[in-house]
Parts: C-alpha cells; sequence; structure tokens
C-alpha cells in the first residue's frame, strides 16, 4: 500500500507544527513560572531570616565590651538541636561571641564555611542561599556604641533550605503535570478543531469524486464563505468542460454527416461511365468540398468558446504581429498599412481567438485591397471596436449579410468560397460581439467588430 | 532552381517531388526535421518547402536553425491545423510565405515561383530583356514573341543565369543549383547546354545573351526591359 506522508495533508502538517512548537511554548511558560515561584519563596525566606536577626539585636544587651543574652530567647527553635534555625555572633576579628543551641551539632567548618566574615559592609545586609550546604543564610554587620568606643559584631541567622527545596519539587511536579495536561488537551482540540474546520474541504472531494465517478454533474450544497468562490468556479468549469464535450460529439456528428454527402457522390461516380477528365473534375470538386468542411469544422471544435476566467489579451501587439506576417506573405503588393489604435487595447477571452478572427479578416483586406490597409481599433461605450479597411473593389449591399453567414450550411454552400469569414463570424458571435460590413473611407470594404467587455 | 522538400509523410512527399521535378525543379527530399536542419545548412538550395509538423525537430525550429545559420534562401510552410497562430509563428520564424494542406500543386507552383524571382529582384512572373521574354510561370522562352524549344536542362541553366542576370556564375554554383549531388561535375555537360542555349536563342550571333568570363565563368548579359522589373 502506498503510504502517504502526513505532510500531503493540511491536517498532518498542522498538527506537526503543533507538537513541535506547543512543547517549546509551554517549556518556556513552565520555566518563567517555576522561577517567578522560587523567587517570591526566597523572598520570603528572606524577609523571615531579617526579622529573626531584627529580633535578636532586641534581645541582646552590650555590657562593656562583651554581649549579654537573655535566659530564654523568644524563639523556641534556637533551643532545639537541629531545629534548621540557627544563629551566631562574631566580633570584628571573626571570633564567635555566641551561637544558638540549635547550631551545636553543626560542623564547625561547615559553619565557618557557610558564614562569609569579611567582605560585609556595616549596615547592608548579605542574604545568601548555599544550595551544597543546604542552608539559607541571612547576616547583618553592626557597631554598637558604648562609652565612646564602638564595637563592630556580625549576626548570622542560617535557616535549612530542606523544606523549601521540598516545598519548590513538589511545585515542579505539579507544575509540569499540568502542563502537560494543557499540551494533551490542546493537541485533542486542536485535532477536533481542524477536523471540524477542515469537513467542507473533505467533502468537495468526496463530491468531486462523485462528479468524476459520474454520481454526480456538479458540485451541490452549501459551502461555506471561503470555499464557495471556488465550487462556483469548479462548476463553471465543469460545466464548460461538458459543453465542450457535447461541442466536440456534435462536431463529429455534423463532420460524419456532412462527409457522408461527397463520398456518396464519389461513391456513384464509380459507377457511372465517366471520362477521365469529367471525374477528375468531380473529385477535385467533392475532395474542396470535403476540406472546407473538415477545416471549419476543426476550427469551431478548437475555438473556446467561453470567456477565460479573467484572462485579458492586449490588442496592439497581436494587430502588430498579424500586420508583420501578412506584410511578408504579401510583399510584393507593397501594400501601404495604416494603424490607429487606441492605448491599452484589451480584450477579453482568448489570445487564439483573437487572432483567428484578425487573421481571417485582416488577411483579406491584403488579398483583395489594391495597396492600402487601414485598421483601427478604440474602446467605447464599454466594448472593443475594431476595424480593417481596404481599397479593394468592395463588397455589394446585397452580398454583404450572404459572405457573413454562418457556417451551418456549409456542406451545400457554393465552391471556392472561403471558409475564413464565417470562422471569423462564428467566434464573434461566441463572445457575444458583432461584426458589420460598411463602406470604407478607402473606397473599399470596411469589416467593422465589437466584442463587448 | 534546386529545391528542399520537408515532409514526413511519404505519399505527399513524393506527390511533391515528382510534381516538382516535372516542373523543371531540381528537387532534393528530407523526412525528419534533423536531417532537413542538416542538408539546409550543407547544400545551397534556393528555396525550401517545410511542413511544420516534422518528427525529431519541429519545423519551426527547422526554420530557426537555417536563419540563425545565416542561410536566407526563401521558404514556404505547409501547415495542416491551418490556425492563424501556426501561420504567424511559422512567418516570424523566417517564413516568406504559408500554404494550407491540402493544397494545390498549381497554387503551390506559382507560390513558389513568385518567391523565386522576388528573391532574384522581380515581382512580375514575365521578364523581358528585348527580343528575349521569359515567362517563369509557364516556363517557356520567347525569342521575338516565339515560342522557343528548350529541354529542361537548357531552360533551367537558362532560367538561372537570367534571375541571376549581371552576375557572373561559376560552373560549379551553376552545376550545384540546378543539378543533384550525385551529378558528374567534371563533364562539359554544362558547356554542351550553353553552346545549345546560344544557338537556339540567338541563331544570327547579333544579340550575345551569355557570356563567357574567362576562367570564371558566364554572364547572362541582357538588361531587362524597363516594364518588367
Amino acid at each position: 500500500m502506498n503510504v502517504r506522508s502526513p505532510l500531503h495533508s493540511l491536517q498532518g502538517r498542522l498538527l506537526i507544527a503543533s507538537v513541535l512548537i506547543l512543547p517549546i511554548v509551554l517549556l518556556i511558560a513552565g520555566l518563567a513560572l517555576s522561577n517567578a515561584y522560587n523567587y517570591s519563596v526566597e523572598n520570603a525566606v528572606k524577609d523571615r531570616l531579617q526579622l529573626q536577626v531584627y529580633l535578636l539585636l532586641g534581645a541582646v544587651e552590650l555590657k562593656e565590651d562583651h554581649i549579654i543574652f537573655p535566659e530564654r530567647l523568644q524563639e523556641p527553635r534556637y533551643e532545639q538541636v537541629n531545629s534548621g534555625l540557627y544563629a551566631a555572633i562574631h566580633d570584628k576579628n571573626g571570633k564567635l561571641l555566641w551561637r544558638s543551641l540549635s547550631s551545636i551539632l553543626l560542623d564547625d567548618p561547615k559553619l565557618s564555611e557557610v558564614i562569609s566574615l569579611g567582605g560585609i559592609t556595616t549596615g547592608e545586609p548579605l542574604f545568601e542561599h548555599k544550595p551544597d550546604a543546604g542552608i539559607f543564610s541571612f547576616q547583618l554587620r553592626i557597631i554598637w556604641e558604648n562609652k565612646g568606643e564602638e564595637h563592630s559584631f556580625l549576626f548570622t541567622v542560617m535557616e535549612s533550605d530542606e523544606l523549601v527545596t521540598r516545598d519548590i519539587t513538589a511545585y515542579e511536579q505539579q507544575l509540569s503535570i499540568w502542563l502537560g495536561i494543557i499540551f494533551l488537551v490542546a493537541l485533542l482540540a486542536q485535532t477536533f478543531i481542524l477536523s471540524w474546520g477542515l469537513t467542507p474541504l473533505r467533502r468537495l472531494a468526496r463530491d468531486l469524486k462523485a462528479i468524476e465517478s459520474g454520481e454526480a454533474d456538479k458540485l451541490g450544497g452549501h459551502y461555506p464563505d471561503e470555499v464557495q468562490p471556488v465550487t462556483e468556479n469548479l462548476n463553471e468549469l465543469i460545466e464548460s468542460e461538458r459543453k465542450q464535450r457535447e461541442r466536440y460529439r456534435n462536431t463529429l456528428g455534423d463532420l460524419a454527416h456532412s462527409l457522408k454527402t461527397p463520398l456518396a457522390v464519389m461513391r456513384g461516380a464509380e459507377l457511372e461511365e465517366h471520362e477521365l477528365h469529367t471525374y477528375q473534375t468531380l473529385v477535385a470538386e467533392q475532395v474542396e468540398r470535403m476540406d472546407q468542411i473538415v477545416q471549419y469544422q476543426l476550427t469551431r471544435a478548437v475555438k473556446s468558446h467561453h470567456k477565460p476566467l479573467g484572462k485579458s489579451v492586449n490588442v496592439t501587439p497581436i494587430i502588430n504581429r498579424m500586420l508583420s506576417a501578412l506584410g511578408k506573405v504579401y510583399r510584393n503588393k507593397a501594400v501601404l498599412t495604416d494603424v490607429d489604435l487606441a492605448d491599452d487595447l484589451l480584450f477579453h477571452g482568448d489570445e487564439r481567438d483573437l487572432m483567428e478572427v484578425l487573421g481571417n479578416i485582416m488577411e483579406n483586406a491584403f488579398k483583395y485591397g489594391n495597396s492600402r490597409v487601414k485598421v483601427s481599433g478604440t474602446h467605447i461605450n464599454g466594448e472593443l471596436k475594431l476595424s480593417i479597411c481596404d481599397d479593394g473593389p468592395g463588397v455589394t449591399p446585397d452580398m454583404r449579410q450572404v459572405i457573413l453567414q454562418r457556417g451551418e450550411r456549409l456542406d451545400t454552400s457554393i465552391q471556392g468560397q472561403g471558409i475564413g469569414l464565417s470562422v471569423a463570424t462564428d467566434i464573434i458571435s461566441c463572445y457575444q460581439g458583432a461584426i458589420e460590413v460598411k463602406d470604407s473611407p478607402l473606397d473599399g470594404t470596411c469589416f467593422v467588430i465589437r466584442f463587448p467587455d | 532552381m534546386k529545391l528542399l522538400v520537408v515532409e514526413d509523410d511519404p505519399d505527399l512527399r513524393r506527390q511533391l517531388v515528382t510534381a516538382l521535378g516535372s516542373n523543371n525543379y531540381t528537387v532534393e527530399e528530407s523526412a525528419d526535421g534533423e536531417e532537413a536542419l542538416y542538408m539546409g545548412e550543407e547544400y545551397p538550395y534556393d528555396l525550401a518547402i517545410v511542413d511544420l509538423g516534422l518528427p525529431k525537430v519541429s519545423g519551426i525550429d527547422v526554420i530557426k536553425g537555417w536563419r540563425a545559420a545565416g542561410k536566407e534562401f526563401p521558404i514556404i510552410i505547409l501547415t495542416a491545423r491551418g490556425d492563424w497562430q501556426d501561420k504567424v509563428e511559422g512567418l516570424e520564424a523566417g517564413a516568406d510565405d504559408y500554404l494550407v494542406k491540402p493544397f494545390h500543386m498549381e497554387e503551390l507552383t506559382a507560390r513558389l515561383n513568385a518567391l523565386l524571382r522576388r528573391a532574384a529582384g522581380h515581382s512580375k512572373p514575365v521578364l523581358e530583356f528585348g527580343p528575349i521574354k521569359i515567362d517563369t510561370t509557364g516556363r517557356v522562352v520567347y525569342r521575338h514573341d516565339e515560342a522557343v524549344k528548350l529541354t529542361s536542362y537548357e531552360y533551367r541553366t537558362f532560367e538561372y543565369l537570367v534571375l541571376n542576370a549581371g552576375k557572373t556564375i561559376s560552373k560549379s554554383e551553376i552545376t550545384e543549383h540546378l543539378y543533384h549531388q550525385d551529378f558528374d561535375r567534371d563533364s562539359n555537360v554544362l558547356e554542351v547546354f550553353v553552346r545549345r542555349l546560344r544557338q537556339k536563342l540567338d541563331p544570327n550571333q547579333d544579340l550575345d545573351p551569355i557570356t563567357t568570363v574567362r576562367g570564371l565563368g558566364y554572364r547572362f548579359a541582357l538588361s531587362a526591359s524597363k516594364d518588367s522589373e
């Protein structure tokens, strides 16, 4: 079985994008939340320890050059060994003056490693977290004046970070669980939204399949506003395709039908007594007739028959190309051409159709004109007007309609009459345009073509 | 005049070669675009007839190739579809005229005669040089309005000299343009033709229409009557 990559589906692409991007977003959000929580927890610890330092400061007294503690401190945890709250006071030389009962089991080296004796400026508290020692510390150096003498003391309060760390770890676990849940819910929601949102496209594919298999002949029902223009265009396309198919079928039918007459004539002639010369003439006539039929029907079947959606062709370059091509073919006549075209003349249709119309009419002008051809084009009253005039013998008024007659009855038409004009007339009428023959200002014939926008 | 017919359909190609051959043209043929491209670039043709729908290399590309290689001989395109887009593209590629299939052989010869004359600088089908008149359509030569009986090769030789009137044409150029590639170039057939042409066109030896330019070739020396240009 042919396994299609998920990248081939819109839903697959959007889901892959979400699976890749959502974890990054959630990770950043998680880090931000966890940092904010850490910060607020540490701040609370700092406030607490600062309070403890102030309480200690309030509890001690200075006598001569040493300090005196009350019997019992207000905070019971100082009296309880390994309670997690410790305090110490050092003099300015770093000599330990006092430590709380709670800290007696702490290793001395550990304590001195934690306590920064130097580098603390008087009056500026230092708060630190030492994860290696598992301790928060708050230190404050103060100077007491007693009888004109200054005494410097360093107050240190420490708290084990065990509780806080446990708290933070629990918070982070919760956070991860919830972010994970958000991730899954978001993915599920997106899958559902996408699947719901893309339903019209799936329906479109199903409906197209139905058309392909012949169960339906157009896209029915209502589609969302974003898809509706597509389905309308598709319906137009399907309709024009259907008409084209029908036209091919009709053309083939017409072709077969109209070719059978000359074939019958020739088959009949096989049985008749003919001189070689009359037989040759008969064959030549019928071949000519068949050629015209084939050419006419082919041109009719191939031309586009509908306005291509929004497509337009610049007329001026096409006229110039035709003029230079015809000028080459009719070089011996040295035809003088006079071109008078407005700027930006646009033909809203197929380039091939325009070339066919212009080619047939302009070649007539070169063929029947004596020495001058004038091509002019304007855009007025919402229509493109092109006129091609020559200085030839002209067309009598009663012949004017005849030469423009559309080629339906071509298989009975007069020998030797070209089919160019009927093809042109046919194409013009497909565009709801008009063609007429007028007197030429150059004393010949003028063909005036109008195409509505 | 040497023509190249490029057409892939064997029946139509055979008909073209036969019909043009019987019209006193030397005709060479090719069935595909690749070969045609080579032949047109290598051999001196006076005109080519090219079908647009060819195998290997399209007719349009063959014409473009020749023109890009500086070949200036006239080209007539044959098109089966007959729509103007095809015709205009062919003419823009470098062709000089077009015919839509099926066509009458008479129409083809008329068109190619016109192109050959045009290439030689004449616009009318009948060229007059004093008492001598040459009808390039009917392929007849008149002397004092009396038709002169010429063989096919004599006519070809004379027409080539007339269409290049005033220029000295080397013997090898004439043989290249009038005969097939396998013609024996060392033979003195050309001298025989020229001698016979002189006898037929100038029996009294007072006109001297073809002069021999020693060591170089021949020249048609009469000048055209005014209304024949």
